[in-house]
C-alpha cells in the first residue's frame, strides 16, 4: 500500500492523465501492478489472472474522471479490480462455464483423513494442499458471482461488511444478505460430508 | 453437535488457508503485459480529445426513457380520442375478406 507522498504522487499523475498526458498512466501502471495482481490472483484462475488485470487498468483509465481523489488511489482501483473479478465471474456463469460437481472419492477421503487427524502440523500444511484448493474451488462453484466474492473477502480475506461493501460498490445490507446465503451454502456442502 | 461444529470450523480455517495459499503462490506476470496495457490506453486516446467510450446500452435506454414515455402518452391520448372502433372494423374485415380488403386500396 503507498503512503502519503506516492498519494500526492497519484494525485498528480492522475491530473496529468487528465489533462491529455496518456503516457503518465504508465507510471500508475508500473506503481500498481503488482497490487493489482496480488487481489486478481485471489479471485480467478492463474490462466485468467493477466487478462482480468489488464481489463482492470484499461476500466481505471476509462473511469479516471470518476476518481475524486477523497479516497487513496489504491482503494479505488481496489474497488475497480474486486467488481472486474465479479465481473469475470458473472460472464463465465453466464456463459455456464463453470462445472458444478459433487466432491470426488479423492476428496472425500483426503477430509476424513484431516478432520481424524488432531496434529497442529497438518492443520496447518492441509491448506496449502492440492485437494483443498479443489474442495475450495467447488464450494465457491456453488455460489454466484456476488456471493463468490463477498464470501472471498468476509470469510477468508477477514474484510469488514463495511470495506466489503465499499470494494463492490453495493450496500451494507447488501453484503449481508449475500454472506449469509453463501455461509449456508458453504455449511451445507461441508455438513454433507458428516451426515 | 458440538464436535460436528468444531469440525467444520475447523475445515473452513483449512480452506481460509487453502485461500491465502493461492494468493502468495508468486506467478509472475509476463514483461510484455505493461506494454499490452499501454497499448490499449493508447488506443482509446488520451483525455482533453473526445474520448472513445463504449456505447452503454443499458445508460442509453435510461436516456431514451423520458423519449418512450411521452411517446406513450401521445399514443394514448390518440386513442383516446378516436377510438378503437375503426381499428377493430379493420382488423375484423381483414381477418374476414383478407384478399378484397387490401386490393381495394391499390391504386391499379
Amino acid at each position: 500500500m503507498p503512503n502519503k507522498s506516492d498519494e500526492a504522487a497519484d494525485i498528480d499523475v492522475v491530473r496529468r492523465v487528465l489533462a491529455g498526458d496518456v503516457n503518465a498512466f504508465e507510471k500508475l501502471v508500473a506503481r500498481y501492478q503488482a497490487y493489482v495482481f496480488s487481489i486478481v490472483r485471489k479471485h480467478v484462475p492463474p490462466e485468467n489472472v493477466e487478462a482480468v488485470a489488464h481489463d482492470i487498468f484499461v476500466r481505471a483509465y476509462r473511469s479516471l474522471p470518476g476518481y475524486g481523489q477523497k479516497s487513496q488511489f489504491a482503494k479505488w482501483l481496489a474497488g475497480i479490480s474486486v467488481r472486474t473479478c465479479a465481473g469475470f465471474w458473472r460472464e463465465r456463469y453466464r456463459r455456464r462455464e463453470v462445472p458444478v460437481s459433487r466432491l470426488a472419492d479423492a476428496h472425500r477421503q483426503w477430509l476424513d483423513t484431516i478432520m481424524a487427524d488432531e496434529s497442529a502440523e497438518i492443520f496447518q500444511n492441509a491448506g496449502r494442499q492440492q485437494e483443498a484448493r479443489e474442495i475450495l474451488d467447488q464450494a465457491l462453484s456453488r455460489m454466484d458471482a456476488q456471493e463468490r466474492m463477498v464470501i472471498s473477502l468476509i470469510h477468508f480475506e477477514g474484510c469488514s461488511v463495511k470495506e466489503t461493501a465499499a470494494l463492490m460498490g453495493v450496500s451494507a445490507a447488501n453484503v449481508k444478505i449475500r454472506a449469509f446465503r453463501a455461509r449456508k451454502k458453504l455449511k451445507k456442502l461441508l455438513e454433507t460430508q458428516y451426515d | 453437535m458440538r464436535a460436528i461444529k468444531t469440525r467444520l470450523n475447523r475445515l473452513t480455517g483449512i480452506l481460509a488457508a487453502a485461500y491465502q495459499a493461492r494468493a502468495d503462490t508468486a506467478g509472475q506476470f509476463s514483461s510484455d503485459w505493461q506494454a499490452g496495457v499501454m497499448r490499449a490506453v493508447r488506443q482509446i486516446g488520451p483525455y482533453g480529445q473526445a474520448i472513445r467510450q463504449p456505447v452503454d446500452l443499458v445508460q442509453l435506454s435510461w436516456r431514451l426513457a423520458p423519449a418512450a414515455l411521452l411517446l406513450m402518452i401521445i399514443l394514448t391520448v390518440v386513442i383516446v380520442q378516436t377510438g378503437t372502433a375503426i381499428n377493430s372494423q379493420m382488423t375484423a374485415l381483414s381477418v374476414t375478406e383478407p384478399t378484397t380488403t387490401y386490393l381495394a386500396y391499390l391504386p391499379f
